[in-house]
């Protein structure tokens, strides 16, 4: 098990990790969400040794990491833009955890196969890292963070750079492959989607702090903080300046005996529903998910359930 | 954690290159400036001042490289702009041929336009080249044709090319769109490679000294006749202290020129209006005569005896003549040891100067940065020169070593391995060297595994160049003591030239094209070498 105890790193007088605690079980994926720039990134490296902690502890299976350097921590990490070796081939690659830790050359042979086998790229051994697609680059990056065991693995925005229909399919198949390494793992990433879509937990990091932890659909559900709501997509935030309220999307419904009317000012068609948003008499604009079409400039009323309102802290 | 290993390597890693520098280069050209600016440099100093020779040499070096790069750039804009618009491949072509003049060495390219003047009944009679500006005018702009081609032409590429066709469909001529959309965007590069071209001719050597004829001089060519000709050593140190200070300025000019580096496109768009056909067949005229003319007919003089062909110049290259001290076979072997031990000093000493300039701390990294661009714009003259004056007693007498070859040739290569290696380390994104060390690797290991494979690939090309350029050194190879052992290929050249008579003359041409295919052998492997990491880095 990970714990993260009151970890703080500056940078000159910059606080980018303000005293953040975090537990990862043994064979936990948390997703770590947060805007760019609150410090998420600069997390992961301390984590790993690569940026210097001001105060606190990290501490893997009861031992302090702190004071070691990467070379000798045993956490596995994936780059933002994969960082593949480009003098050497795909097997190199992926073999050269192995050969640090002294592994002779037929296990490393074996265990390279066998992770290529994995990430489903079996026979690549000797490809040019030139040749790779972004796709299979990402594959042999994972494969070569998972080869030596790690304890914990790091991913660092690991789907950033590649595109949309790419970035669905790899969320859908890392949390597989990463129950099979049953590692513990962080996936830092800013896109609420891919968060809910690999995490066991869902942490929100803002301004160097932890804001929220918890399940995805607690988090989601009961956010802390206007600013977390946003965060997760969240587009309907009341606030008359002394209490903040989230309306979710999902807790209107057309009834003629509903208790809020409200006029239709646009209509968009998606995932098979329709995005409906509506102006309150009180000038408030509300977007809702409802299963049926209504034309624009329609009158109608609408009933809200009150437990999907959120009181906003 | 740093183990006594390390601190060691930390250290040869800085000592070995700064020592190397310090001895034989600061050192000798200390010694030059304790030299003229002595009491018998001064008095030098003021004789010639007062007889006028300084200004006549200053005056003379100054307008020659003007109108040598006012022609180069008129020459050789237009092939540019024609590289610019041809495809990869045939891109990389082009530039690899009009390269191979610029990489010739000088005494050959010297030889050449000799060998085409005396073909082409140039060198007496109504209209004569021989020994007059023009011949090193000609030889400049040959020279430096490849250096405008490349840089501009590589840079225009980068260029977005809509913006020319814009202008066009709003009315522009071919050339109001060259004047006033082409050229004030092409004015980075090409300032700074005009200013590289001047400096090149500005401390042209061999090219003065055997076409210029004897009655011309600039300042490179009076020091060697001051030290060599008429061994008056305090002024030829006068003259070499008002070469030092002119390079000095000159580098600092070009450095800053070079450093306001091109914002292009990433994925430029090519002009769609095609060069007109007249136009690239002018072009391709020009380079043919001007590149190919002196490279043909020097092959054609080598194997040319009175009427017939034959290859009896170069079987006469193994025997004895009065004018050398030993046969040119022999220099020609001297230069293949010389190149190969040179290049090794110069990869070993320019290989460690590249990790301090990328890793050291602040002020080694100023420091190297200075003292390895020096010595590449600093005359090999001066060089070759400052050995001569500050190497020749105990207890570090190396005037008379076999040594004093090859480390005056690795100064010479050695900026060409560091602006090669520098770059390549420099690319190398961090996040390798902190993958590496999260997958295990130790800080030393790292260094082993990541920089030093990735470096040598720079290396590789570096090297070839410091290869090909002890294969033609000339300019400080001309100040080392003329001895058996110590005769280099262009050295012997040097002195077959110089000697009238038309068998010497034939053989003479035989020399220069084996030097000339020994030093594009060199260039086509460092080609082949480059773009195949192309791909890869």
């Amino acid at each position: 098990m990970l714990e993260i105890q009151a970890l703080v790193v500056r940078y000159g007088d910059v606080e980018a990790v303000s005293g953040l605690s975090l537990r990862v079980a043994a064979d936990e994926t948390v997703a770590l969400l947060g805007p760019s720039g609150c410090g998420k990134s600069t997390l992961l490296r301390a984590i790993a040794g690569l940026e210097p902690v001001a105060a606190g502890a990290v501490v893997l299976d009861g031992v302090n990491l702190v004071d070691r350097a990467p070379h000798e921590r045993g956490v596995g990490m994936m780059f933002q833009h994969h960082a593949l070796f480009p003098h050497r081939n795909v097997a190199a690659n992926i073999e050269f955890g192995l050969r640090m830790a002294g592994i002779d050359e037929a296990s490393r042979r074996r265990r390279t196969s066998e992770l290529l086998e994995l990430v489903d790229l079996a026979g690549y051994e000797r490809r040019d890292i030139a040749t790779l697609s972004g796709g299979e680059a990402q594959r042999v990056a994972l494969a070569r963070s998972l080869a030596p065991n790690p304890r914990v693995l790091l991913l660092d925005e690991p789907f950033g750079s590649l595109d949309r229909s790419l970035r669905d399919r790899l969320v859908e198949e890392l949390p597989p492959l990463l129950r099979i390494a049953g590692v513990a793992a962080i996936h830092v990433t800013h896109d609420h989607a891919e968060a809910f879509g690999v995490g066991d937990r869902i942490a929100v990091m803002t301004d160097g702090e932890l804001a929220q932890a918890g399940r995805p659909e607690d988090v989601w559900s009961h956010p802390v903080s206007a600013a977390v709501a946003r965060f997760f997509g969240h587009r309907n935030i009341v606030d008359d300046g002394e209490n903040a309220l989230l309306v979710r999307s999902d807790a209107a419904s057309i009834d003629p005996s509903g208790e809020l009317e409200a006029v239709v000012i646009r209509v968009r068609f998606c995932d098979g529903a329709f995005v409906v948003r509506f102006r309150t008499g009180a000038g408030t604009e509300l977007e809702f998910i409802l299963g049926e079409h209504v034309d624009v400039g329609a009158v109608v009323r609408l009933r809200l359930d009150p437990d999907r309102q959120i009181p906003l802290p | 954690m740093v183990t006594v290993t390390s601190r060691l390597t930390r250290w040869v890693t800085v000592l070995v290159p700064g020592a190397f520098l310090a001895l034989f280069f600061i050192y000798p050209v200390v010694s030059v400036l304790g030299r003229g600016l002595g009491r018998d440099g001064l008095d030098a100093f003021s004789d010639l001042a007062s007889s006028g020779r300084i200004r006549d040499t200053i005056w003379f070096t100054v307008w020659q490289a003007v109108v040598s790069t006012a022609i180069t750039v008129a020459v050789a804009l237009p092939a540019a702009g024609i590289v610019a618009r041809l495809s990869g491949r045939r891109q990389r072509l082009v530039r690899a041929l009009v390269t191979v003049p610029f990489v010739l060495p000088t005494v050959v390219v010297a030889g050449a336009f000799e060998g085409l003047f005396d073909r082409f009944g140039l060198d007496s009679g109504a209209i004569r080249l021989r020994h007059t500006v023009w011949a090193v005018l000609l030889a400049h702009v040959f020279f430096n044709y490849a250096v405008i081609v490349r840089a501009v032409g590589s840079y225009w590429s980068g260029l977005d090319g809509r913006l020319e066709d814009q202008a066009r469909i709003l009315g522009a001529s071919r050339w109001q769109t060259f004047r006033e959309i082409t050229l004030p965007r092409l004015r980075p590069a090409l300032l700074a490679s005009s200013a590289i071209v001047f400096l090149f001719s500005f401390t042209s050597f061999g090219v003065v000294l055997i076409l210029g004829g004897p009655r011309r001089s600039t300042i490179e060519t009076e020091i060697y006749r001051f030290a060599v000709t008429r061994s008056d050593l305090s002024s030829a140190a006068a003259m070499a202290v008002v070469q030092l200070v002119a390079v000095l300025a000159l580098i600092m000019v070009t450095t800053r020129l070079e450093r306001r580096r091109p914002v292009t496109v990433a994925q430029p768009q090519r002009a769609s209006l095609a060069v007109t056909r007249r136009w690239l067949g002018a072009n391709v005229l020009v380079a043919m005569l001007l590149l190919g003319a002196p490279i043909g007919t020097l092959i054609e003089r080598s194997v040319s005896v009175g009427d017939r062909y034959g290859l009896d110049n170069y079987r006469a290259l193994g025997e004895r003549v009065q004018q050398l001290p030993a046969p040119a076979t022999t220099a020609l072997w001297n230069s293949l040891v010389f190149a190969v031990v040179a290049t090794s000093i110069a990869s070993v000493v320019g290989m460690l100067a590249s990790v301090v300039v990328v890793h050291g701390t602040r002020w080694l990294r100023h420091i190297f940065d200075l003292g390895l661009t020096l010595p590449l714009g600093t005359s090999a003259v001066t060089i070759g020169f400052g050995i001569l004056i500050a190497l020749d007693e105990p207890p570090l007498d190396l005037r008379t070593s076999w040594w004093i070859v090859p480390i005056a040739h690795a100064l010479v290569g050695i900026p060409f391995v560091v602006r090669s290696v520098v770059p390549v380390l420099r690319a190398i994104d961090p996040s390798l060297r902190e993958a590496a060390a999260v997958l295990g690797a130790a800080p030393g290991r790292v260094r082993r595994e990541i920089d030093v494979p990735i470096g040598l690939r720079g290396l590789v090309v570096g090297a070839g160049f410091a290869f090909a350029v002890s294969l033609g050194e000339f300019g400080a190879t001309s100040f080392i003591p003329r001895r058996a052992d110590l005769l280099t290929a262009p050295v012997a050249l040097f002195r077959l030239l110089g000697t009238p008579g038309e068998q010497l003359r034939g053989q003479a041409m035989a020399l220069a094209v084996i030097i000339m295919v020994m030093v594009a052998a060199a260039v086509l492997l460092i080609e082949s070498a480059r773009s195949s990491n192309e791909g890869s880095i």
